[in-house]
């Protein structure tokens, strides 16, 4: 395991001490090891080989289950939801002429309102001017 | 062992009938590197092999969506530099000892340890590279032990050439050091 080539290029304390890996291990340890891991592999039925375009579908399936989920929830719970809800209710339950006669005092509120502002606020040359 | 071209390792393991060859293939080309390059940063025969295993299994997990952009060896160097970098790092947190009296308890287990045969030198040696920053030791082991380029240190460590130049001569000036004083 030692290459011992590049050592000539090292301080002479390192040359002296050379680059041996000091270490042993237990006997047939290397033979044995690839049972060992084979066996952990074969024990542990979790550890199987992960396939990357399984684990895309599964993320897709989430992401699109997330993406109705939001959809639905959004569309059930915003206020133009319940302003259109309250709209409809008013259409069909409320009498037409009533509704007319509402619309139009609030049409003659407004025109009011605004006939007032313009008196109060407006120089009266001015708007003879503009006339 | 004359090592096994990456593409036939690959294609055989993405076979289903052929992936329990491939991978004990794999095993047999790298495990001796891959054991070494953990000892020597770990010490402990045990906890190396702990790790190993813990890499190989990882290995077996993900092999089948590896990219191809570097190759197996660079990848299988970096799973197992970042285990036992995280083996390091637990046993910091579990450790009531600072990481200073970490490296002197490994130094004196390097002499009770059965599986140590080395001569007085060696030893010092390995006295003096415990008490290098983790990191550092990695890049002297790779360097000094293993000959690695530094092309492909900085595939594994994810860090520039120059960096590593650098660390490993601040390593080296340290090993002397502790040499001089000891």
């Amino acid at each position: 395991m030692n290459a011992e080539g590049h050592i000539n290029d090292e301080p002479n304390f390192l040359k002296e001490t050379g680059n041996r890996t000091p270490f042993s291990t237990p006997e047939n340890y290397f033979n044995e090891m690839e049972s060992a891991i084979l066996s952990r592999i074969a024990n542990n039925r979790s550890v199987k080989p992960v396939n990357k375009t399984q684990w895309l579908s599964i993320a897709a399936s989430f992401l699109l289950i997330a993406t109705v989920a939001a959809i639905v929830y959004t569309q059930l719970k915003t206020p133009a939801d319940l302003k259109l809800s309250f709209e409809e209710t008013v259409l069909t339950e409320v009498d037409e002429a009533v509704l007319a006669e509402v619309l139009e005092k609030k049409q003659e509120n407004a025109t009011t309102l605004f006939e007032n502002e313009v008196m109060n606020n407006v120089d009266e040359q001015t708007l003879i001017e503009s006339l | 062992m004359l090592e096994t071209p990456d593409a036939i390792i690959l294609a055989k393991f993405r076979n289903e009938v052929t992936r329990h060859e491939a991978f004990s293939l794999l095993v047999k080309t790298y495990q001796q590197r891959l054991y070494w390059h953990i000892r020597r940063i770990v010490i402990d025969h045990d906890d190396a092999n702990d790790i190993v295993q813990d890499v190989f299994i990882k290995v077996w997990k993900n092999l089948a969506s590896f990219r191809e952009d570097s190759k197996i060896y660079t990848w299988l160097y970096r799973i197992a530099t970042n285990e036992c970098i995280t083996f390091i790092n637990r046993k910091k947190l579990r450790s009531i000892v600072s990481l200073d009296d970490l490296g002197e308890k490994l130094a004196e287990g390097l002499t009770q340890s059965a599986y140590f045969d080395g001569n007085k030198l060696e030893l010092k040696l390995q006295q003096a590279i415990l008490t290098l920053p983790s990191k550092q030791r990695i890049v002297f082991n790779m360097k000094y032990f293993e000959a690695m380029k530094y092309e492909d240190m900085s595939k594994v460590l994810g860090t520039s050439t120059g960096a590593l130049k650098a660390s490993y001569h601040h390593a080296v000036k340290k090993i002397e050091k502790y040499f001089k004083e000891h």
